[in-house]
């Protein structure tokens, strides 16, 4: 019995760093979780890049609550983006990730908050209280939400602290480097005039000095009336915008029904880690949204 | 004026006394409960036999049914939340529906206690904005009421660990109530408890479509019609079947969903014979938009002959003329956001296979505040 006890203690390595289990409701912050989290981390994702956190709002998956309940960590993207987080770690049974508990961590606490409604008042369509959520679709801002989630790894798993902080800082001089680049090539973006189906640039356009004039969608979440579908193409031809940006999860009717009577482009542009083939990292992310938003600009007279 | 309206208008005027950027709320407000209302408005018309009575309450032949929930929730403690629901009916005194304590994660169990819906079968679970059809299955009003099965009491639940790399879970409930369902139990008088337990399965077959599946059994006692209180025992079973399936790309543009749910209820009256009723509802639709849905729903009712059943207590009927129905219903869904729904709802009901009602109804649901989480 000694023995085999004995064998058994020495299968398992003396030195094997201990999983954080993470579960985040965005593929951008599974992604940021398992850079920081310095190997230590399992992080996973419940949608794919592809579809849009802020619009899957009304079924949780129970598959879902079987990893948010084994999960000693659950990063939200906040500013009420992802409200069926609260489902899932709800209906976890899982203390560990409760509210106000240590695996508790909104990601928005490390980002800027812009347009903050002025009132929470729903006839400005599906507005979020927070502000807009797209933070991370700004380099930047993705250096300091890698430092909430080296805080958050921190609090769970106190003993792997000097270690995220590290993978924390390298990940910034990496995202700082890379800015350099990403800087470069969006130069010509300054002063670009895009349309967008949702309210979903806003950070990238201040970021990288393009500027979003018109929406298909009149307010956040609010189908358009012809009379807006009309506003918005005397928009596009005064402002002489040659593209209309939008994400996959998006139908394509409305805006292409817009682009053929105006004579402009639709560009499907990923939005997330993964939304595209060959953004499975961030970096490669940004680099593609870049590329694509440089293929609009050339669509654009102005 | 009624103390559900002065609770309401009190948090209405503590909330719009607030700065108006709910980041900066004063601190005494920020403690306050977080509110909801939900609003379900109803018109109709119908042609044929009953055209005014239905089992449910609403009067087909009005313009206009409205009823009003007003929902709080906050945290007590780390520990537990406690959700209230107070609802106005048109031409009700405004009731308590719900008020119940909830401890979501004790050791990975799910404590909920005080008057709460039960979980019993899949109508009951859902909510008003999550169910397909303006109106309650037939079968679903005639064993509890239109609201579907409320009662005081607690449950505890469980989520067992995944199976088949976490596509199969399964949650398993047990609870005990008061028996207040003056329908199907004893309306709380007997003192003697309802023991209640569920089963409810789902496999994923693919990220955004899965089957799900459950059983539910409810058992307490009841009175039988001999004057005695809780002189009978009922039992109550339901099992549901779910198929859901979402558009893998963009999953608002296309969704379908089907379920089906049979109901049998039993009951063991003194020196008398069981006396077992059949009754069900199956449903289906399809979205094909992000704000368009058709579905339909076919309803099959044996009628319940209890005390207090709905069929029995429709004035002018006695349970013995209507011993079963059926009905066939199309319904048209759009929905200009995700708090407003609008729905029309054409269904056809015969009863005793002979006298035929066809109804038109309308509905404009809407919900302001807090978005209530699915209960899992």
């Amino acid at each position: 019995m000694k023995a085999l006890l004995l064998a058994a203690a020495l299968a398992v390595p003396a030195h094997a760093a201990p999983t954080v289990r993470v579960m985040a409701s965005s593929t951008d912050l599974a992604w940021l979780a398992r850079e920081v989290g310095a190997g230590r981390v399992d992080a996973f994702a419940p949608l794919p890049g592809t579809q849009e956190p802020e619009l899957w709002v009304d079924d949780v998956f129970p598959s879902w609550l079987v990893r948010a309940a084994r999960a000693d960590l659950y990063i939200r993207i906040g500013m009420s983006a992802d409200v069926w987080a609260e489902s899932v770690v709800d209906g976890s049974r899982n203390p560990r990730i409760a509210p106000g508990s240590p695996g508790d961590c909104d990601a928005s606490a490390g980002a800027a908050r812009i347009e903050v409604p002025d009132a929470p008042d729903r006839s400005r369509g599906e507005i979020h209280l927070g502000g807009n959520p797209h933070y991370l679709l700004d380099p930047v801002q993705a250096k300091q939400v890698a430092d909430v989630v080296a805080a958050c790894l921190a609090r769970v798993d106190p003993a792997g602290a000097d270690a995220y902080g590290k993978a924390a800082a390298a990940l910034k001089a990496r995202l700082a480097e890379a800015q350099v680049r990403w800087d470069a090539k969006a130069a010509p973006l300054k002063g670009r005039k895009f349309a967008a189906y949702h309210r979903t640039w806003s950070h990238s356009a201040a970021r990288f000095g393009y500027s979003v004039v018109g929406y298909v969608e009149p307010k956040p979440g609010v189908e358009p009336s012809p009379r807006d579908l009309a506003a918005l193409e005397e928009t596009l031809r005064r402002d002489g915008v040659g593209a209309i940006l939008m994400e996959p999860v998006h139908p394509r009717r409305v805006a292409e029904a817009v682009a053929r009577r105006t004579g402009t482009k639709v560009f499907v542009l990923p939005a997330h880690v993964g939304g595209a083939p060959g953004t499975d990292d961030y970096f490669a992310f940004v680099d593609v949204v870049l590329d694509r938003l440089l293929e609009a600009a050339s669509a654009s007279r102005l | 004026m009624t103390p559900a309206w002065l609770l309401l208008s009190a948090a209405v005027t503590a909330a719009a006394a607030a700065d108006s950027n709910p980041l900066r709320l004063p601190p005494g407000l920020a403690l306050n409960p977080e509110m909801r209302l939900e609003g379900n408005f109803r018109g109709g018309k119908a042609w044929g036999p009953r055209r005014d009575r239905r089992a449910d309450g609403f009067s087909s032949g009005r313009v206009l049914d409205s009823e009003l929930e007003a929902g709080f929730r906050a945290s007590v403690d780390p520990h537990a939340s406690f959700e209230a629901i107070l609802e106005v009916e048109e031409g009700e005194e405004a009731e308590v529906k719900e008020a119940f304590v909830s401890m979501p994660s004790v050791k990975g169990v799910r404590f909920d206690f005080g008057r709460l819906r039960t979980r019993f079968g899949e109508f009951v679970e859902r909510a008003d904005e999550d169910l397909p059809f303006a109106d309650a299955p037939d079968h679903v009003v005639n064993l509890f009421g239109s609201d579907g099965y409320i009662d005081t009491g607690g449950h505890a639940s469980i989520l067992l660990p995944g199976m088949a790399g976490d596509r199969f879970t399964l949650l398993a409930l047990a609870g005990a109530y008061d028996g207040r369902n003056r329908v199907a139990f004893h309306d709380g008088d007997a003192r003697q408890p309802t023991l209640h337990g569920r089963l409810e399965w789902f496999y994923e077959l693919a990220p955004r479509s899965g089957v799900e599946g459950g059983v539910s059994l409810a058992q307490g006692r009841t009175n039988g019609g001999t004057g005695g209180v809780g002189d009978a025992r009922s039992t109550l079973a339901t099992t549901h079947l779910e198929y859901e399936w979402r558009h893998p790309a963009q999953p608002d543009e296309a969704a379908f969903t089907a379920f089906a749910e049979a109901y049998r209820s039993e009951r063991v009256r003194p020196n008398a014979g069981p006396l077992a009723r059949w009754g069900g509802y199956a449903a289906a639709e399809a979205r094909w938009h992000r704000r368009w849905g058709v579905g339909a729903r076919a309803d099959l009712s044996e009628c319940p002959a209890y005390v207090n059943s709905a069929c029995a207590t429709l004035a002018g009927d006695r349970a013995a003329t209507d011993r079963e129905s059926w009905a066939l219903s199309g319904i048209l869904s759009y929905r200009p956001s995700r708090f407003l729904t609008l729905r029309g709802q054409f269904k056809h009901t015969e009863r005793n296979w002979v006298r035929a009602t066809n109804e038109l109804l309308f509905q404009t649901l809407f919900v302001i505040g807090f978005e209530r989480p699915d209960f899992l």
